[in-house]
């Protein structure tokens, strides 16, 4: 079945550990690489688009061997049918939107089975944008350039590279439907790199688990998601918190919902038509909780909630430490420096506020 | 303002316009290099490219006039190739602030095309270019800056370059003796009035050339660090 398949078959000694892959991935739909940071994906991606030569073993597209140790092959990555869309976009800063496009578009195989640059430009929304400079866009519209330009070059393969990890939630949000739009109408095999399982299980098909460069699952993706006890959400990989609360639509204003949490009120901005009265779930991820000794004022976070700390965890970042906070019968977590704990000498019993940047409805 | 003045100064800018171009065709491949070598010679490399910085320019003349005599290898072969003395002549010259000027050609092209720019030529090659298209398609404008600032550095610091010339090209008129030379001379026969007009050209020279370049790198779009 190899003219389907990706070849995975390859060794690579990296700073920490050896990743090793034998795997044969279907040519068909989305493919999630998945793991935690630092497990090998972006490395196993680099292998893929030829940015990184195996030290043993064999990469092939089908029949098109791209990589090999013995007997030795090698096709260099810009010969290869890939596109691959980088974490941060990578829109080049001396041109334009359209010249981005553009330098895509000139070096295409015109021979290649591709899609129109019309369809392109409208599946993206990038019409309006065509002549601004690559610095006035915001994070969203620059991953969108970036895809709409790897189209352009017709790929074979596609490969994303946790093209939303550079975003915060809201524009997450309103990328997500790009992605799902560049699954449906352009249906390219794609490998999708994230740590997110709320994405992977949104896109994905299939699921590739990694792990310290091995790969400790692959399967499709409700049932690798579920034999680890992932559900979207739960993220293994960032932590987060859920406050339950009522809806309060007398409050409601401005285009945002109020959920009355005890005394509080938050104002999250989604769009759900729900009666006063319902009682709903936030999900609050640890690293959008910043805590101030005061009440702040004149600030632009509008969700204040009075707590007090309950516990200081480290994480697997030693810069960063998980404080626990108590609301009144419920509990959040707020991702912190080590120096913002010393500075503002927090510990058990202590009365603060904390600042909710971002709360999304979980259901 | 006298004669001998203005052909000191006009074999001054010949000079630092031929270092400037040898730097630039010689400068740009090694600075390449750096940038996205990973071998284990490149701070030896680097050390060695950053020691006219350090070093008293009449060391590096005194090596160099050495290595230039016709008794030495180098200079042998040269008198043999074009039966002329490579030490006080106008090659000599050349060669002696090709060597100086190096660390201001190589140090700000190597920061230009460090990082973003590296990136950018994988992102190029995913999008189908080869190094070669990549290299002029997308590192050199994205490098502008720095060869801005590394050809202005270089083509600065050989106007200013007093001692290696001395060393190496001695003081012979239209041929070794540059500007900063012949002020040393005026100032050594007691000529002030020559030494000052000559003295304030090339301090006016200098601070023009520099000036439009940091009024160059305000304006001009920060793609890269310098």
């Amino acid at each position: 079945m190899s003219g389907s398949e990706l070849t995975l078959s390859a060794e690579i000694a990296l700073d920490d550990f050896t990743l090793t892959v034998d795997e044969h991935v279907s040519l068909n739909g989305v493919t999630a690489v998945f793991g935690p940071s630092g497990s090998g994906k972006t490395s196993l991606l680099n292998l893929v688009a030829g940015f990184l030569r195996p030290d043993r073993g064999e990469i092939s597209f089908g029949d098109e061997i791209w990589a090999k140790t013995e007997p030795k092959a090698w096709v260099p990555p810009h010969r290869r049918p890939v596109g691959t869309v980088f974490q941060d976009a990578q829109l080049f800063p001396h041109l334009s939107v359209r010249g981005n496009l553009d330098y895509a578009d000139k070096r295409a195989d015109k021979t290649a089975p591709g899609h129109a640059r019309t369809k392109i430009i409208d599946a993206m929304a990038l019409s309006p944008l065509l002549n601004r400079t690559v610095q006035t866009l915001s994070g969203g519209e620059r991953q969108r350039v970036a895809i709409a330009r790897t189209l352009l070059t017709r790929p074979r393969l596609l490969l994303l590279d946790e093209p939303l990890s550079a975003l915060d939630g809201a524009r997450k949000a309103e990328l997500l439907p790009f992605l799902e739009t560049l699954k449906t109408e352009f249906a390219l095999p794609t490998l999708y790199v994230s740590h997110d399982v709320d994405e992977v299980s949104r896109i994905a098909d299939r699921v590739m688990m990694l792990e310290a460069g091995r790969v400790i699952a692959t399967g499709r993706t409700d049932d690798v998601l579920s034999r680890f006890g992932l559900e979207a959400g739960r993220n293994p990989y960032e932590q987060a918190a859920f406050l339950s609360g009522v809806i309060d639509q007398e409050a409601a204003r401005d285009g945002l919902i109020a959920v009355r949490i005890g005394e509080a009120t938050i104002w999250p901005a989604a769009n759900v038509d729900l009666a006063s009265g319902a009682r709903v779930s936030l999900k609050i991820p640890a690293r959008d909780v910043s805590i101030a000794l005061e009440e702040p004022t004149g600030i632009s976070i509008q969700n204040m909630l009075s707590a007090s700390v309950v516990a200081i965890e480290p994480t697997k970042r030693p810069a960063f430490q998980t404080v626990t906070l108590s609301v009144g019968d419920q509990t959040i977590l707020a991702t912190v420096t080590r120096k913002a704990v010393t500075d503002l000498a927090l510990a058990p019993g202590r009365a603060v506020f904390a600042l909710i940047k971002s709360a999304t409805f979980h259901h | 303002m006298s004669l001998p003045d203005l052909t000191a100064l006009w074999l001054t800018a010949r000079l630092a316009f031929v270092t400037t171009l040898v730097l630039l065709v010689f400068g740009t491949p090694l600075a390449w290099w750096l940038a996205q070598t990973r071998s284990r010679f490149k701070p030896a490399i680097e050390a060695i490219i950053a020691l006219p910085l350090v070093l008293p320019p009449t060391v590096l003349g005194f090596y160099l006039l050495i290595a230039m005599s016709p008794n030495a290898p180098f200079g042998e072969f040269w008198m043999a190739a074009t039966g002329d003395t490579l030490s006080f002549s106008f090659t000599g010259l050349v060669i002696g602030s090709v060597i100086y000027s190096f660390p201001f050609m190589i140090q700000p092209l190597q920061s230009a095309f460090e990082g973003p720019v590296q990136q950018a030529m994988r992102t190029a090659a995913s999008l189908r270019a080869s190094r070669l298209d990549a290299f002029f398609s997308v590192a050199l404008p994205m490098s502008v800056r720095g060869f801005v600032t590394a050809t202005v550095l270089s083509f600065a610091h050989t106007l200013g370059e007093f001692g290696v010339v001395l060393m190496v090209g001695g003081n012979i008129p239209d041929r070794t003796r540059v500007a900063s030379i012949e002020i040393y001379e005026n100032v050594e026969t007691l000529n002030y009035g020559d030494a000052h007009a000559l003295s304030l050209i090339l301090l006016i020279i200098s601070f023009i050339t520099l000036f439009c370049v940091f009024l160059f790198n305000k304006r001009f779009p920060a793609h890269v660090r310098l």
